[in-house]
């Protein structure tokens, strides 16, 4: 079974603070915060793996993002993917989800057959959602959302649990399909020191524009359609009244302030 | 948005002119039927380039000679000549996706259909609500009180239950048909995954999230979405595509007051193919909705990782009974079990605008905050006198909440 995971390497989300608005040019400030892979991508990697634990088979890691983001496939090989392809190039530069979902189907309509793709619900950066049902109606194939367990893969058709309001939903659909999975699928493994060791002899191949016969305009700003217009750092702070000391002394403030809140 | 990027978005012309999209633009291939092209061909700009449904991959057991790169490939080229002639007048109506299941629309349709009214009366449109489903005839009723002027109605047994592939071959099919100029749609678990398919089965652009809306004279939908977690806001835009295709959470917008039902419904054609039913729902289960949902809560008292136990969480609902409120939280939460999905506040979770916000045990980290910045009134307890949750707080009380709420329990039980 040949099974891909995509990933979206992200800026460390611990070190968001440091992203800064210049305030002339309205670019954002977020030089030296390294990429890392967010919590659903590592969990629709370890879903790939265990899958391939169970039916055998191949685990391909992808990610379309700048050059710097080959230490995150470097991690997916060391947690165990057999090979990684890292899609980049200025040309991808400013791509929206449509504009991503489109390179990354190029990139598996080049790589060849597969029975299954996971990816994460949705990126810690951009949170949009949106990557894992386009690349599924870009390749034609089924997309299942928020999946919270693989319950069972027979004959052709996966079985899949998904959470919903308040519950949740069971599927069965088709090889081949796209997985989008949730945060309660599995824990992911650590990598260990003898994956780290393995993956240096792993294939980890760069594959640009042309690699993937995309024509220059077709993805990236011009190819997007959608645009960024303003972008500003939301101001939430208040001016807080602060209490301390003795709980007794300040029941009674609180109290006169949820009073006045409730009217 | 791909927030990768979005530090150069600055470099990039905020409209981006004809001429130089022309010579980005590959020249039509021989086999590109050019359905994509907008106007002057008279056709509908949507038309696809190949019959959708015929190209699902094959198993690695088959020939993998086959795959579809061709057609792939040359729909994007004609997607991006299309932008030469934008025809972009003819698209109108404002339309709001009807969410209904077990033959109950969810509140959030409602709070859409609120902001396309806004929207329509900048733009003179008519409102139009997409409603799918199967006996749902009589949910247009309060689909019109709401505002909307046209209800589209699909009804057939095979669209009883969502699934992905037959509600997005209907309304993608409506959309080439009727052309409308904007279309939202809820950020619930059907419509996040509804939205993204539709969008990229009519080759236009999406955001996610939006907390809020608007429309400049050129038409164009000014849509405000968040990125890292809330810490930026960016307004993007769908220059040259149509519909102008937007997801909106629960509780971001109001639902207005219900009118005397005007305008009508139009029954629409139903023509699913055989391709898109190979997928089957097994089981729906659906857990006790929480007592009062935090939308609607005057009052909501919420508690963070600081909690520290089940048992001291007994002391977040309890301030929440007394204050006839509702339980919200962080992750930490969620991840403990203490609370459900429905009851997570923040960027992926819910967006609340109560009277009265009490947050507990709560850091206050970005994704949160951007889930409470509408309420009225907010007060922050932490025995931490450097939780952010304090610098966006009306009252901060630094103390150990187990001293302090049950005090609290006792006062307001007192005076009822």
């Amino acid at each position: 079974m040949n099974i891909i995971v995509c990933l979206k390497p992200a800026p460390d989300p611990k070190r968001w603070d440091s992203i800064q608005l210049d305030p002339i040019t309205k670019a954002l400030q977020r030089e030296g915060i390294p990429s890392v892979l967010g919590p659903l991508d590592k969990r629709a990697l370890e879903e790939g793996l265990r899958v391939r634990e169970k039916h055998g088979g191949k685990v391909v890691a992808m990610a379309m993002a700048p050059p710097s983001a080959k230490d995150n496939l470097v991690e997916a090989l060391a947690m165990g993917a057999d090979e990684a392809y890292l899609l980049s190039d200025r040309a991808f530069a400013g791509s929206d989800t449509w504009s991503t979902s489109l390179v990354l189907s190029k990139a598996v309509i080049k790589f060849g057959t597969f029975d299954l793709i996971f990816c994460g619900s949705y990126s810690v950066d951009g949170s949009t959602g949106h990557v894992g049902a386009q690349l599924g109606e870009f390749l034609g194939i089924p997309n299942v959302s928020q999946v919270v367990a693989v319950e069972s893969i027979v004959g052709g058709m996966l079985r899949s649990r998904s959470i919903v309001e308040s519950g949740y939903r069971i599927l069965e659909t088709p090889l081949p399909c796209l997985i989008t999975v949730g945060r309660e699928i599995n824990t992911p493994r650590f990598t260990s020191l003898f994956g780290v060791i393995e993956a240096e002899s792993k294939p980890l191949i760069t594959w640009a524009a042309g690699d993937l016969e995309i024509l220059p305009g077709e993805v990236g700003f011009n190819g997007s359609p959608t645009q960024t217009g303003d972008v500003f750092l939301p101001e939430m702070k208040r001016k807080a009244q602060m209490l301390a000391g003795e709980p007794e002394e300040m029941v009674p403030e609180i109290i006169r302030k949820i009073r006045q809140a409730l009217g | 948005m791909n927030a990768d990027y979005m530090d150069n978005s600055a470099a990039k012309p905020k409209s981006l002119s004809l001429n130089k999209c022309s010579l980005l633009n590959p020249p039509l291939k021989k086999g590109d039927i050019g359905g994509f092209a907008f106007g002057a061909s008279g056709k509908s700009p949507l038309t696809p380039l190949y019959k959708r449904g015929e190209n699902y991959l094959r198993t690695s057991s088959k020939n993998n000679n086959e795959l579809p790169s061709q057609g792939r490939g040359s729909a994007t080229s004609a997607a991006i000549c299309g932008n030469l002639r934008p025809n972009l007048e003819e698209w109108k109506g404002i339309w709001v996706f009807a969410e209904q299941e077990e033959g109950c629309l969810s509140e959030v349709s409602l709070e859409l259909l609120g902001a396309a009214r806004f929207l329509a009366e900048k733009r003179k449109a008519e409102v139009g609500a997409v409603l799918l489903g199967h006996r749902v005839h009589s949910l247009a009723g309060p689909l019109l009180a709401y505002g909307a002027d046209r209800v589209f109605l699909a009804d057939d047994p095979l669209l009883e239950k969502y699934l992905t592939l037959p509600y997005t071959r209907v309304i993608a099919d409506l959309i080439t048909r009727k052309q409308p100029e904007i279309f939202l749609l809820p950020a619930t678990s059907i419509g996040s995954d509804l939205a993204p398919r539709v969008a990229a089965r009519v080759n236009t652009g999406l955001s996610a999230h939006c907390s809020s809306l608007d429309i400049n004279d050129r038409g164009e939908l000014m849509q405000v979405v968040p990125a890292f977690g809330g810490k930026v806001m960016a307004t993007i835009l769908c220059q040259k595509h149509r519909p102008q295709m937007a997801t909106v959470r629960p509780g971001v917008f109001r639902k207005g007051q219900p009118q005397k039902e005007k305008g009508n419904v139009e029954k629409i054609p139903v023509e699913i193919k055989p391709e898109d039913l190979r997928q089957k729902v097994i089981e729906i289960h659906r857990g006790k909705r929480p007592a009062q949902s935090i939308e609607e809560a005057e009052a909501v008292v919420a508690g963070g990782a600081g909690i520290g136990g089940q048992e001291d969480w007994n002391w977040v609902e309890q301030l929440a009974r007394v204050l006839h409120g509702a339980v919200g939280g962080t992750r930490p939460p969620l991840d403990e079990g203490w609370i459900t999905e429905d009851q997570m506040i923040g960027q992926s979770g819910k967006t609340i605008r109560p009277k009265l916000y009490i947050g507990i045990g709560i850091s206050g980290v970005i994704q949160h905050l951007v889930g409470i910045q509408d309420a009225k009134v907010i007060i922050a307890i932490n025995n931490d006198p450097k939780a952010a949750l304090f610098q966006s707080a009306d009252l901060g009380v630094v103390a150990d909440f187990r001293k302090i709420v049950p005090l609290l329990i006792e006062e307001l039980e007192k005076k009822g």
